[in-house]
């Protein structure tokens, strides 16, 4: 809700609370004070209505009983005694009759009766003197004191007669009675005047029996006086409470009842001591609060114009309050927005000016400092991308750096590598060759004793031979023979010797060496199963050709696995030998890998020597892997060993691969 | 046992006296005229005077190397057929350098008697310097 719409709110009710219940009060107060006036207004009405209608009746039933003395003075009267002769009904009563009627307007007929209630006298007919109901109360009421009748529509000479009766005494002994039939238009004359009423009020007279007895205002005469309504019919009975009519007495204000038209109506009435008459004043309370009505509606004009005034005021009011607000709360916005050069303005010296003037001052201090932390922050920021820059520059170099280093190191650590295999060649090539110096050395000693006893072994293998031509004795050609044999056996261990140690080029041929490997297992096929061993062959389909003596290679393998086979079966009687070639990077390595007992590390590194043996005495030359040594050496090969004792040995033979043409064109 | 061998004529050069008397004996018996020579200058000497067929010829000598006698022996005498007794140890490019230098043949010490006489028939049978084979292994 807008500060405008709380404004206009607030104004409203207060003008709607404040004229509303001023309204309602005076309407309140003018209603009471309508009530209270037309109270007293209608009880002086009935009131004083009612002391006028005493006074005719007064006047009425003094005009009876004087007549009552004069007919009772004539009648006694000696002077008149010849012409009455004391008789109510002589003449002159009926001329002195007539004389009273024409002396007195008010008075229509005269009627006298004797005590038994004939007619004595009248001025009207006898027969055209209707006995109704009146005129015989009148006659029975006033045979003892004077009697007010009820007002009564005359049938004879039309209009309404009100009958009054008096006892006609001679010497206080009552002989007849006389009764007026007088007009009554001096009381209608009373209840009719309407004088204070209104349009809607009236004033008129109801008797003891509840009837009404004067003209009313809005029903017709005769439906009133001749059909006698009833106070039930014109409905009266709020002025009979208790429905006792003897004891009403006169109201001191005015009541609220319904006229006999059913409308609402205030009421007064007074009630006639002499005949019980009740003198009824009314006014509509329609008109009676038409000032009240008036006013409240001319209150409720007011009140509309308030209202108007009020709307017209609590805008203006609004503006005058919300728009510097408004104002206010735009600039906030713009405020909010970033908007800095907005200003509200408008210096007024109220709370809301003086406001808007703080604020404008600080929005310029908020735009000043803002401009300050601009620049500031400018300034910051070129630093910091001045910084940055540097920051990405040292950064690019330390990368550069880094990388440097890392390739750096990277090199490093593959040079140590390489240096590290390098030393591990040199170390492996170092203990090759003190192994082939060593072998060199002894290959050398080897030659040398071979050589020297090559020429004793062959003179003596001559001279033997030589002697067998001559010699004929059984026993000294046995002798021979057994000279031959040891000398042939000397023979062959230095030719192993030589074969050893001799530097021959080996005949080379492009050969396969899984053939000469199968030509081998073939050769000891029949040994080797006798022998329990199971030979595994893996051998490589692919494996390429190369250059080498088939013959010394087949002597090699030969060789590898006769010893395999003796240490196998030596051990355990039976055995498995996998026999492996393959081609790794540019040589062929052959490996015999037994489950033999293995090769103590304490003789592994001698196995190669000529002349080092395991077996005993006269079983082998130890000789064999010199020579596979020797052989192996000739095509630039290496043979080692790789063995753990209990875990079998591996002989691993590595030969280059030397194709052909190469072979050729070397050689030339 | 072979008469026709009466006229060939064999020199022995060899530093070892037992090889020279059992060589001399064993190719005696075969009918062959045999002389002996203990050093290359010997040789030498012995084959200027003397017609020979042929020559065994030690490789390893003290003194003049067997080469270097074979080269003499060959130089004088284009037609002499020499086989060269080498020894198993010796390096076999001996064996080819003797070859390409005129030996006929060559035996590897130590040989039997019979190896020797059948690679001597064999070289006369050929007569020829070419093919030059290889009269005995010692396998």
């Amino acid at each position: 809700m807008t500060i405008k719409r709380k404004v206009v709110v607030l104004i409203f009710a207060a003008i709607l609370v404040a004229a509303g219940s001023s309204t309602l009060i005076g309407r309140t107060i003018s209603k009471k004070a309508v009530e209270e006036e037309i109270g007293n207004l209608l009880t002086t009405i009935a009131q004083s209505k009612s002391l006028q209608i005493h006074a005719a009746i007064s006047d009425k039933v003094n005009s009876v009983e004087s007549l009552s003395q004069v007919l009772a003075t004539v009648i006694s009267d000696e002077a008149y005694q010849d012409q009455i002769q004391g008789r109510l009904d002589s003449p002159f009563v009926t001329y002195v009759l007539q004389r009273f009627k024409e002396s007195n307007e008010s008075i229509r007929d005269i009627v006298v009766w004797n005590m038994e209630g004939l007619l004595m006298a009248s001025t009207r007919p006898a027969e055209s003197l209707n006995m109704g109901q009146g005129l015989e109360e009148a006659l029975s009421m006033g045979k003892e004191k004077a009697y007010v009748g009820t007002i009564e529509a005359e049938a004879a000479g039309g209009g309404y007669v009100l009958y009054t009766s008096a006892p006609i005494r001679m010497n206080g002994e009552p002989i007849g009675v006389v009764a007026l039939l007088n007009t009554v238009d001096d009381i209608f004359a009373i209840t009719t005047d309407r004088t204070g009423l209104g349009k809607t009020g009236e004033s008129y007279v109801v008797n003891p029996q509840g009837y009404l007895i004067t003209p009313s205002r809005f029903l017709s005469d005769a439906a009133v006086l001749s059909n006698q309504l009833s106070i039930g019919d014109l409905k009266l009975e709020a002025l009979i409470p208790g429905g006792n009519h003897e004891q009403i007495q006169s109201s001191r204000k005015a009541i609220r009842a319904k006229n006999y038209l059913g409308d609402s109506v205030f009421r007064a009435y007074a009630v006639l001591p002499e005949t019980g008459w009740i003198v009824v004043a009314e006014k509509g309370s329609a008109e009676a609060f038409e000032p009240v009505v008036e006013m409240t509606n001319t209150m409720l004009f007011v009140l509309l114009g308030l209202l108007g005034a009020g709307a017209i005021g609590a805008f203006l009011l609004s503006r005058t309050i919300t728009k510097p607000i408004i104002n206010l709360h735009r600039g906030v916005v713009e405020i909010m927005k970033g908007n800095l050069n907005h200003r509200i303005g408008g210096g007024g010296t109220d709370e809301i000016g003086q406001l808007s003037m703080a604020f404008d001052q600080m929005t310029a201090n908020l735009q000043r400092t803002q401009r300050e932390l601009e620049a500031y922050s400018a300034g910051l920021e070129k630093m910091v991308e001045k910084r940055t820059r540097e920051l990405s520059l040292t950064n690019e170099e330390l990368n550069r750096e880094i990388e440097v280093r890392k390739k750096t190191e990277e090199t490093l650590r593959r040079t140590n590598s390489q240096l590290r295999e390098t030393m591990e060649q040199l170390k492996s090539s170092q203990a090759q060759l003190l192994q082939s110096e060593k072998l060199a050395a002894v290959g050398q000693l080897v030659s040398g004793v071979a050589h020297e006893l090559n020429n004793p072994l062959m003179a003596i293998s001559g001279y033997v031979e030589l002697m067998e031509m001559y010699v004929e004795d059984p026993t000294a050609r046995e002798d021979l023979q057994n000279l031959k044999t040891l000398s042939e056996r000397a023979t062959s261990v230095v030719r192993n010797l030589l074969s050893f140690a001799r530097k021959q080029d080996p005949k080379r041929e492009y050969i396969s060496v899984n053939d000469a490997i199968k030509v081998v297992i073939k050769l000891r096929a029949y040994e080797l199963n006798l022998d329990n061993i199971e030979i595994v062959q893996e051998l490589d389909p692919e494996l390429p050709k190369t250059m080498a003596d088939f013959q010394q290679l087949q002597q090699v393998f030969l060789n590898l696995l006769v010893n395999a086979e003796q240490a196998m079966r030596d051990a355990h009687g039976r055995g498995k030998l996998i026999i492996r070639s393959e081609k790794v990077g540019d040589i062929i390595r052959v490996s015999f890998t037994d489950d033999g007992p293995g090769i103590p590390r304490d003789i592994v590194n001698r196995i190669f020597e000529p002349f080092f043996t395991t077996k005993p005495v006269g079983k082998g030359t130890g000789l064999g892997l010199s020579i596979c040594y020797g052989i192996v050496r000739e095509h630039q090969g290496k043979i080692y060993v790789n063995t753990k004792e209990g875990e079998g040995a591996t002989f691993i033979v590595e030969l280059p691969i030397v194709t052909k043409s190469v072979e050729c064109l070397s050689t030339g | 046992m072979n008469g026709g061998n009466h006229s060939r004529r064999i020199l022995i050069v060899d530093d070892e006296e037992h090889i020279r008397k059992v060589l001399s004996r064993a190719l005696v018996t075969q009918g062959y005229e045999v002389a002996a020579a203990a050093g290359g200058e010997e040789a030498i000497a012995l084959a200027s005077k003397n017609p020979f067929d042929l020559a065994l010829l030690d490789l390893k000598m003290p003194g003049m190397s067997g080469l270097e006698v074979l080269q003499r022996l060959k130089a004088m005498l284009p037609d002499l057929i020499v086989i060269m007794l080498t020894g198993v140890a010796d390096n076999e490019s001996l064996e080819t350098q003797s070859l390409a230098q005129g030996a006929a043949a060559y035996l590897t010490k130590p040989c039997t008697l019979a190896e020797l006489r059948e690679c001597v028939e064999n070289v006369f049978r050929s007569a020829g310097p070419s093919p030059k084979p290889r009269c005995i292994s010692g396998a």
